[in-house]
């Protein structure tokens, strides 16, 4: 009872209270043997009662014992051994030989509208286990799911409640490229408001065959996620606590006041600069700020969960309650999360009807960076160390508080933003409250044929509240709102609603299996947006804006098999958007597939391969992501103003200032892809290899129109693009036969995808410039197109040998130790503009990850490896502090070329307060030069777990059924050469996605956690 | 829950089956904005249309970025900004075309022909009161022709674009000449239809006076003396005589308080409210957000200032009582903007040694015109400020139409024009101080006259463009002994600026200017 106490004391007591006052069920004890098919006992096998998460493991012995009804059915699962389902039949002993052969497909697999046995897939799926994608902590499923399968890219940002940024297969598109998510069976989106444990699966559906039933919605991707949902059987309660502690992994090695103010002396210096006196007669000995302390801090997470299922009269149900609290490692900056779900589910004669609800409520500080020049992550390691955190010698009427800034005078001048400060003067806090979920009726006409109707529902509202105290946070930027205090205060709705009726058949003629659904689909989407302003008493200014949109599909497939052999499947979507204009709103997206088990021809006597499905699809799919509602037509603004008279009468104006194009048309993605399914030696080795070549046509994108049409407000939509992605997908497991206390197995899988502009815009457009990235017609979309450095010229013999085509003096301005550009187009001349060169694509050669998982009686221990290699990155933070032309802190180790200090990394730099005529110093620090790129490889141990099973002993003395207790460590190990904070980057855009401008890096966890269950 | 499904079921079974009207309909009405296509068709349809072409004025390109071009990179200016690309307009090495400053000046000046050319296509065809109708079309006329008077002076070789854009157009340049015919029709068609004058809440709106004023400065800019002449004189000695003068306190041209005065030719209207979001919506700027970036370091982002010989040009004369010409003080804003020096000289409130500048800063001098330094004590500049900027002062009337007489060999008659001007600012006559000047040295004298005038005021490039000094070496090196950033001008192409080379790679048929292939 004192172990139980203290367990208790543990904070949950509370739930415990709630589970008390819930009458428990009769039933009886079932207890057995496991043993191998060498007859040993196989101890660390869990055994569950199904549709519960009820579970307990073998001793040592092989022996287990579970409470259960005599209808239930038990399941045998263990590492290196088939998941095996046996009915308890009112026994009360049930001894089972586990077969080590791993190799079912008989798992049930949801492709949309229809499931199908994993073995009669004939398109590209990918099925993530949801307890490995557990094992991280994570805003989203996305974020979970990093590493797990084949063509399946997943970059992170680690801000508290921020989203991950996903790809499936590449990007076909210009828009977000962001899957589309069913979540049992309502259409949705990815967002931070789910609990990872309520999920029972997850499907990824990758090709156009697979998800083709989507039609238009289903050009990214398909992510398919059902929850967990209760069953006929004893009360089922089971339970996890999780905390840990959260960090910003890796920190920039900054220089301390001491060591900055020498260098920075001898920039002063070598501009011809009066040196600051914060740097000579005023220096501080006693400021020595680290700004990166002053701004991070240690971050915490906790997790508590508490689930409840099994069925009360013939109503099954499942219901959970979820928390999720995360500090972020940033000072004032938090997320958390409260949810709870009900799923509940009862037949009655030929119905049966269900419905699955969430009700969730989120808050999110996210860090504050709004402000001319602010960039946290940038600012927290240029600040100078002689700049003190605060004090009076800021103080002043645009900063009251006195935070630490330059003061633009002798003393000090720095265009670094106080960013610590800036968390403290910007209050904002987000909530969402969101209700998502679906009811079903099910209708069972014939043997085999099943109508649906199918309702979905997402309402989220939101409420957005902030204030900012007057006060500037940067030299030359003033204090916001003319100096007054500001509130903010933003309200959002997002109704979306789902009406859909199918038809289902399912019926086996001897050895021909047909399959089929047809039905229709209409989702209406609502979003009104209110945003309020207030600047010290003055009235609010109001800007609501509603979106609204319908979508309406038909659809139908046809699955067809034949002695398992022969596997066929037709799929046909007609969709329509309101998104487009009239004579634009319809697409037909239709697909096909086969596959051959060559292995179930009689000819096949090859023992060695066990199975071996080939596999061939094709099809079309649509995408209007990119648009908002009536983007069709031009609008007339009605924000306009003209002010005139003596009393400054602001009159209403209105016209267009957005132009548009009225042809909008769907986005098509058609897809071919290739696919081989094989088991070898026993089925102890697996393999899915795919291939595939997607093509997107009239790719929507903003293209920049020429600025002489007087466009404003956003370049018009057009369908002006090709894009191609042509990619190879590798899995491969394996699974050892198991020992009898020792086993394992591993699953690694590949993915290489190559992108390409096939075609762009009209006949006049080549490319689109962001930023120094550019798309180019016939190269991956966004690849850096920089200046090209070739080392820094060591004498001036080098600068008077740097010579153009004709013979003239390529850098006559330059000086020993400034950086030797290469004259690209050789027209003799360095040219900003001309003399770029395509310096590297921010998409990887290839991305790998690797899940090994090992088990030794009751111990457990899994890693989660992941690879991504050939990227390049731009490393914004990096080129602030090493531009040194700037007063901002250095990176420790930092220097510049002298006669005297020979380098062939650090060119010639200085501080120049006046005119700068040195035009060597201004080419040595260009931001658009391949010396701000990096190659963002990396291998990261994303995940490691330790997990130890109580065994029957310990947990009857607790009073448990099951218990597990687990260490887990999230990206502990980075192996990489980029310089930055972290180089898994999401990018700003899709056309520079490989640009670092300060990410909030993806954090390192270390967290303890308890599952349990009674 | 399962009888709360059962029913949810229903009603929403229902809902499918029965009036799913709603839901089915993908034609689904705005709640937000017009369709272009129901626009155009009422008399507020066209006020507001016209009012929408003023409002293109609160944009960066016109009320932040222009001075730059017009005054900062001529002789009087130079930059010391950290922003390298900012700092090369003034000292004429711009290397990146189309950076955020280039982009904006010449594609918000390309927002108001569009918008101007909205109203001018769509407006004739409104249902509507006649002469209101003609003096709508008129206004857009007069504001069609301020901008391109900029983009022809600043770019030199642009498309004229007179109808209403489409996504895809992309034009090709035409000869300078048609811009200048197109400036002069649309100014003389705008001083026909508009009125002499605006009461109440229509004061500043574009009048005869400031279609007259801008033809006149258009006609000198091309040389074309005598229509220059010819336009001014409506305003010099015609009808508009007895609604324009000269002020008594020189000062009141640049204060919030004394807008719309009897010295405002064409002006532009600012006003200061909380809000100053950037392009057009609920919140957007009505003010300029000129003042920070020509203030001095605390209260601005001192990435302009004035070279210090323009101040010896208001020292080569005295005030008829002795005293300073006045108008240096309201000029320029540096160490001795007050008489006493330093330590009365007052910065944004605080006395200019207060300041604790550096040495380099010490010496520096502002652009005082457009500051908000007397509303501003202690505080940062404003991005939204009140004060309207005098696009066509009637001092700049009477001097252009003294230069217009004067070229036209007419040197007595023009010297009345000059004088008035000087008296405001308590000098003696032209025809006292320097009597019977020859017609080069009455041209010499009025550049003296209009540098202590109208510097600060964005027609200094414009000026030395017309008096070739982008055409002659021996002009072009009194340019670089005044502003050593003309040691840049190495070519005659550089009078204009470079055309934007994003356009450039949208549109194959706009040809780079000369100087910056």
């Amino acid at each position: 009872m004192k172990k139980k106490k203290r367990l208790l004391s543990l904070g949950f007591n509370t739930l415990l209270a709630l589970l008390l006052s819930v009458s428990v069920y009769a039933q009886q004890t079932v207890s057995g043997t496991l043993r191998d098919d060498k007859n040993a006992t196989v101890s660390g096998v869990s055994v569950t009662v199904k549709g519960t998460n009820r579970s307990t493991v073998t001793d040592a012995g092989g022996r287990y014992t579970i409470t259960a009804s005599p209808t239930d059915v038990l399941i045998f699962s263990s590492v290196g051994f088939v998941p095996k389902e046996v009915d308890i039949a009112s026994r009360t002993t049930i001894d089972y030989v586990l077969q080590t052969n791993v190799i079912s497909g008989d798992e049930v697999v949801i492709i949309g509208y229809q499931s199908v046995r994993r073995k009669d897939l004939t398109g590209a799926v990918g099925v993530i286990n949801p307890a490995t994608a557990n094992r991280n902590v994570s805003n989203t499923i996305a974020e979970s799911i990093q590493g797990l399968t084949p063509g399946v890219t997943v970059r992170n940002s680690g801000a508290p409640g921020g989203g991950a940024k996903i790809d499936i297969r590449g990007a076909g598109t210009f828009a977000g490229n962001n899957p589309l998510y069913i979540i049992d069976g309502m259409y949705s989106d990815a967002t931070p408001d789910f609990n990872p444990q309520d999920v029972e699966s997850i499907q990824i559906l990758k090709d156009a065959s697979a998800a083709a039933i989507y039609g238009s919605r289903a050009a990214n991707g398909v992510i398919i996620i059902t929850t967990k949902k209760g069953r006929q059987g004893p009360l089922v309660v089971n339970g996890s606590i999780k905390t840990g502690i959260q960090n910003v992994g890796n920190r920039y090695e900054m220089m301390n006041a001491t060591e900055y103010r020498d260098l920075a002396t001898t920039l002063y210096q070598a501009g011809g600069s009066p040196v600051p006196t914060s740097l000579t007669t005023q220096f501080d000995p006693s400021i020595n700020t680290d700004w990166q302390d002053e701004f991070l801090r240690q971050g915490a997470i906790g997790e508590y969960n508490l689930a409840l299922s099994g069925a009360i009269k013939k109503v099954n149900f499942y219901i959970s309650g979820n928390h999720f609290q995360n500090k972020g490692p940033v000072i004032d900056n938090s997320f958390s999360r409260s949810g709870f779900r009900i799923n509940t589910s009862t037949k009655f004669s030929r119905f049966t009807i269900g419905q699955n609800m969430l009700l969730s409520w989120t808050k999110e500080d996210p860090i504050a960076n709004a402000g001319v020049g602010v960039n946290p992550f940038v600012d927290m390691i240029a600040m100078p160390p002689v700049v003190a955190l605060q004090g009076d010698r800021y103080r002043s009427a645009e900063n009251p508080e006195g935070w630490g800034l330059g003061l633009n005078n002798a003393y000090l001048s720095t265009l670094t933003a106080n960013v610590p400060a800036l968390q403290r003067l910007d209050q904002f806090e987000q909530e969402n409250f969101k209700v998502r979920g679906n009811a079903y009726l099910d209708f069972r006409i014939l043997e085999g044929l099943t109508y649906r109707f199918n309702f979905g529902l997402e309402k989220t509202l939101d409420r957005g509240l902030g204030t900012r105290q007057p006060g500037t946070v940067r030299q030359g930027t003033p204090s916001p709102n003319n100096n007054r205090l500001a509130t903010f205060r933003s309200k959002g709705e997002f109704e979306s609603k789902l009406f859909e009726h199918t038809v289902n058949y399912d019926k086996n003629f001897g050895v021909h299996k047909l399959s089929a659904v047809a039905g229709f689909t209409n989702q209406t989407f609502n979003q009104p947006i209110f945003r309020f302003t207030t600047i010290s008493g003055n009235p609010e200014v109001a800007d609501p804006y509603t979106n609204k949109w319908n979508n309406i599909g038909v659809l139908g497939r046809v699955n067809y098999s034949f002695e398992d052999r022969y596997l066929a499947s037709l799929t046909f979507r007609r969709d329509g958007s309101s998104l487009f204009g009239r004579d634009y709103r319809w697409g037909n997206f239709p697909s096909a597939s086969v596959a051959w088990r060559i292995s179930r021809e009689k000819f096949w006597t090859v023992t060695a391969i066990n199975d071996l499905k080939l596999r061939a699809s094709y099809g079309s799919l649509g995408n209007s992501e990119f648009l908002q509602p009536w983007l069709y037509y031009a609008q007339i603004n009605p924000f306009p103003r003209a002010v005139f008279g003596a009393a400054e009468v602001e009159q209403l104006g209105a016209t267009v200032t957005r132009l548009a194009n009225s042809d909008l048309r769907w986005e098509r993605k058609n897809t071919t892809n290739i696919g081989l399914d094989a088991a070898f030696l026993n089925n102890r080795f697996t393999l899915t290899a795919e291939y595939f070549i997607s093509k997107s046509k009239d790719v929507l994108v903003d293209l920049p129109i020429s600025a002489t049409t007087g466009n404003a407000g956003g370049n018009p939509a057009v369908n002006a693009a090709t894009l191609q992605n042509k990619g190879f997908e590798l899995a491969l497991g394996y699974r050892p036969k198991p020992g009898r206390d020792f086993r394992w197995d591993a699953t690694l899988n590949f993915t290489t995808i190559n992108n390409e502009v096939i075609a762009f815009g009209n006949e006049t457009t080549k490319y689109t410039q962001s930023g120094d990235a550019r798309t180019q017609l016939g190269r991956s979309i966004g690849e850096w197109y920089v200046l090209k450095t070739s080392g820094i010229f060591q004498s001036q013999a080098e600068i008077d040998a740097h010579k153009g085509k004709t013979g003239q003096m390529l850098q006559a301005w330059s000086k020993p130790g400034d950086i030797r550009y290469i004259d690209v187009d050789d027209d003799g001349v360095i040219d900003l503009d001309k003399d770029r060169y395509y310096a590297g694509s921010p998409w990887a050669d290839f991305e790998t990850g690797l899940q090994l998982n090992f088990s030794y009686k009751s111990l457990s221990l899994n890693m989660q490896w992941y690879a991504v290699v050939g990227n390049e990155l731009y490393n914004r933070p990096r080129s602030t502090v090493d531009r040194m032309s700037q007063n901002t802190n250095f990176r420790k180790g930092a220097t510049i070329w002298t006669p005297s200090n020979l380098s062939n990394e650090w060119p010639r730099a200085a501080i120049i307060s006046g005119t700068n005529t040195d035009k060597g110093l201004d080419y040595n620090v260009l931001p658009q030069s391949d010396r701000w790129l990096e190659d963002g490889s990396y291998l990261r141990l994303r995940n490691l777990e330790i997990g130890y099973n109580f065994g029957k002993s310990v947990l009857d003395k607790i009073g448990f059924k099951s218990s597990r207790v687990f260490l887990s460590g999230q990206n502990l190990l980075t192996f990489t050469k980029y310089s930055g904070l972290d180089p898994d980057i999401t990018g700003v855009n899709i056309f520079e996605r490989g640009l670092d401008n300060g990410q909030y890096p993806a954090l390192r966890i270390i967290s303890a956690g308890i599952n349990f269950g009674f | 829950m399962n009888h709360i499904t059962k029913y949810l079921l229903a009603a929403a079974f229902a809902a499918s089956l029965g009036s799913c009207k709603k839901s089915l309909d993908l034609d689904i009405e705005n709640p937000n904005r017009v369709d272009e296509s129901n626009f155009w068709k009422t008399s507020t349809h066209a006020l507001q249309g016209i009012n929408a072409v003023y409002g293109n004025f609160y944009r960066n390109g016109p009320s932040r970025w222009l001075p730059y071009y017009m005054d900062v990179r001529s002789d009087d200016g130079y930059s010391t900004s950290p922003w390298n690309e900012l700092r090369s307009i003034s000292g004429l090495n711009i290397t990146n075309f189309s950076f955020e400053v280039q982009a904006e000046t010449w594609g918000h000046h390309w927002r108001g022909v569009y918008r101007a050319n909205q109203v001018i296509t769509n407006v004739p065809g409104i249902d509507m009161d006649v002469a209101t109708r003609d003096r709508y079309v008129g206004e857009a006329k007069f504001l069609r022709a301020w901008y391109y008077y900029n983009l022809v002076t600043i770019w030199g070789n642009i498309p004229l674009i007179l109808e209403p854009s489409q996504p895809n157009d992309k034009p090709a340049q035409v000869a300078q000449a048609q811009v200048w015919a197109q400036i002069e029709k649309d100014l003389t068609e705008a001083a026909a239809a508009l009125p002499t004058a605006y009461t109440g809440d229509e004061i500043g709106r574009a009048t005869k006076g400031s279609a007259y004023g801008l033809l006149g400065r258009s006609y000198l800019q091309q040389g074309k003396n005598q229509q220059a002449a010819d336009a001014l004189v409506w305003l010099v000695t015609g009808p508009g005589a007895a609604l324009y003068g000269l002020i008594p306190t020189y000062y009141d041209n640049f204060r919030h308080t004394t807008e719309n005065n009897r010295e405002s030719v064409f002006e532009i209207q600012f006003k200061l409210r909380p809000e100053n979001g950037g392009d057009d919506g609920p919140t957007s700027n009505v003010g300029t957000s000129r003042a920070p970036f020509f203030a001095p370091p605390g209260h601005g982002f001192n990435d302009a200032n004035m070279h210090r010989w323009v101040l010896n040009e208001f020292h080569q004369e005295r005030t008829v009582g002795g005293q300073r010409d006045p108008r240096l003080a309201v000029t320029a804003l540096y160490d001795s903007t007050d008489v006493g020096g330093p330590n009365t000289t007052l910065v944004y409130g605080s006395s200019f040694t207060s300041k604790n500048y550096d040495a380099g800063t010490r010496s520096r001098v502002w652009y005082r015109k457009y500051l908000n330094d007397e509303l501003r004590i202690n505080e940062f500049e404003v991005f939204n400020g009140p004060k309207n900027f005098r696009s066509i002062r009637y001092a700049d009337v009477l001097l252009m139409y003294a230069e217009a007489l004067n070229n036209l060999g007419r040197t007595i008659e023009a010297y009345p024009f000059v004088d008035r001007v000087r008296e405001r600012a308590g000098l003696a006559k032209l025809s006292v101080a320097r009597p019977g000047l020859s017609q080069a040295a009455f041209l010499r004298q009025l550049m003296h006259e209009r540098i202590t005038e109208l510097t600060g005021e964005s027609t200094r490039w414009n000026d030395l463009a017309r008096w070739g000094y982008f055409d002659d070496a021996t002009k072009l090196a009194e340019l670089k002994a005044r502003d050593p950033e003309f040691i840049n001008f190495d070519k005659p192409g550089k009078k204009y600026m470079p055309i934007p080379q994003s356009e450039i790679d949208i549109n194959p048929n706009l040809i780079q200017n000369e100087a910056y292939r």
